[in-house]
């Protein structure tokens, strides 16, 4: 009688075991997932393709830009986040073809496709030895600003590769610690200031 | 009853340590034969055995006869997509059609510059160049090229300044990995 309740006892420990362990396997998406690479504002972030350093990060309530002669104003209930990031490439040719904003409470921001007739969209080619400069917008809630992470990748949704996590903790600010926002940002003259 | 449980027990001993050998033995053999195509795919889609071809010489590769006709660079200055301290290079290949059938045999060809610690240049197209009849490795695969015609290809790269003197151009073509080419010429300075 009590062996065979030993042997019921052994037989719960072990289901419960089991339950336990997939209950807690990871997903594969999870196992295969990116490889998280973590940084902050003005220190570069060195991922296995390519370099980076957020170099600042500016506010606008609009954009303008002008293409085929005509100018262009976007502007937005929320507020445009403009992040310049110098890039390099490490061993080959790439683009950093993927970039988002996500906010304290994790929502995620992509590059907004509201720009895409404007000029420099393109995602931002890097080639080794030759640093550059890319910008890239994102229309943001205005509670998404502090706290705020930027995410880069080669590719949207990168397979065991890394991706670079990059706090945006360095913001602009007036003199009484209120965001500091741009009326207006002009993007075909920061495009010709920029190498 | 004793000594029947001991030989039970012997007998099982015995098994256990059997299925726990066969175990280790057939675990990695079974992950082998599965992963076995991934594993040859991956090894041999790669470029890992160089070709080296001299300066002026031409090679039969992939259907066609290659020769590296020119390889030119020049200073950039920076603005817009160039980067300071960029140096332009393009290579120039006439290229002697042997096979027409260029979809197969040019699948995957990738022009390239590399440098002695294995950094790879891809071709760009921010640079301005004259327009001629030459094209891209990739662009002329559609050209409906027939065999014993010649074609002109074209590809340029953005290279930092320092490293351009000693690049050397590469060649590679999905139907001939592992192999690849690799012309000895250097990159010669114009204005």
């Amino acid at each position: 009688m009590k062996r065979r309740l030993a042997t019921l006892l052994l037989l719960a420990a072990a289901a419960a075991v089991l339950f336990a362990m997939q209950r807690s396997t990871p997903r594969y998406d999870e196992l295969t997932g990116p490889l998280l690479v973590s940084g902050r504002m003005g220190q570069p972030v060195r991922t296995r393709l390519f370099d980076a350093n957020v170099e600042r990060v500016q506010f606008a309530r609009q954009l303008v830009y002008e293409r085929f002669d005509r100018q262009t104003v976007r502007t937005t209930s929320g507020l445009w986040a403009i992040v310049t990031v110098e890039l390099s490439a490490r061993s080959r040719s790439m683009h950093v073809g993927r970039a988002s904003w996500v906010g304290p409470q994790g929502f995620q921001y992509l590059l907004s496709d509201r720009l895409a007739l404007a000029p420099g969209q393109s995602p931002p080619a890097i080639e080794p030895g030759l640093p550059r400069r890319a910008r890239y917008f994102f229309e943001i809630r205005p509670d998404q600003v502090d706290g705020a992470v930027l995410w880069l990748s080669e590719h949207v949704g990168p397979r065991l590769d890394s991706e670079a996590h990059i706090k945006l903790d360095v913001l602009p600010r007036a003199a009484d610690g209120a965001l500091d926002v741009m009326d207006t940002f002009d993007m075909n003259a920061a495009i010709k200031e920029q190498p | 009853m004793t000594g029947r449980g001991d030989e039970r027990s012997a007998g099982e001993k015995r098994w256990r340590r059997r299925s726990m050998l066969l175990l280790v033995i057939l675990l990695p053999l079974v992950a082998a034969v599965t992963a076995r195509d991934s594993i040859e795919r991956w090894w041999n889609g790669r470029d890992r055995i160089v070709r080296e071809i001299a300066a002026g010489d031409q090679v039969d590769f992939g259907g066609a006869r290659w020769q590296l006709h020119a390889l030119r660079m020049a200073p950039l200055p920076a603005g817009g997509n160039i980067p300071d301290n960029a140096m332009g290079v393009v290579a120039d290949f006439r290229v002697q059609i042997q096979d027409a059938d260029l979809p197969g045999n040019w699948r995957g060809c990738t022009i390239a510059l590399q440098d002695g610690q294995g950094r790879r240049w891809m071709p760009t197209h921010v640079l301005p160049l004259p327009r001629t009849d030459a094209s891209e490795c990739i662009s002329a695969i559609y050209s409906g090229a027939k065999a014993g015609a010649t074609l002109r290809i074209r590809q340029a790269f953005l290279v930092p300044r320092e490293a351009a003197a000693a690049l050397r151009v590469t060649v590679s073509l999905a139907r001939q990995q592992p192999h690849y080419l690799r012309f000895a010429q250097h990159p010669r300075l114009v204005q």
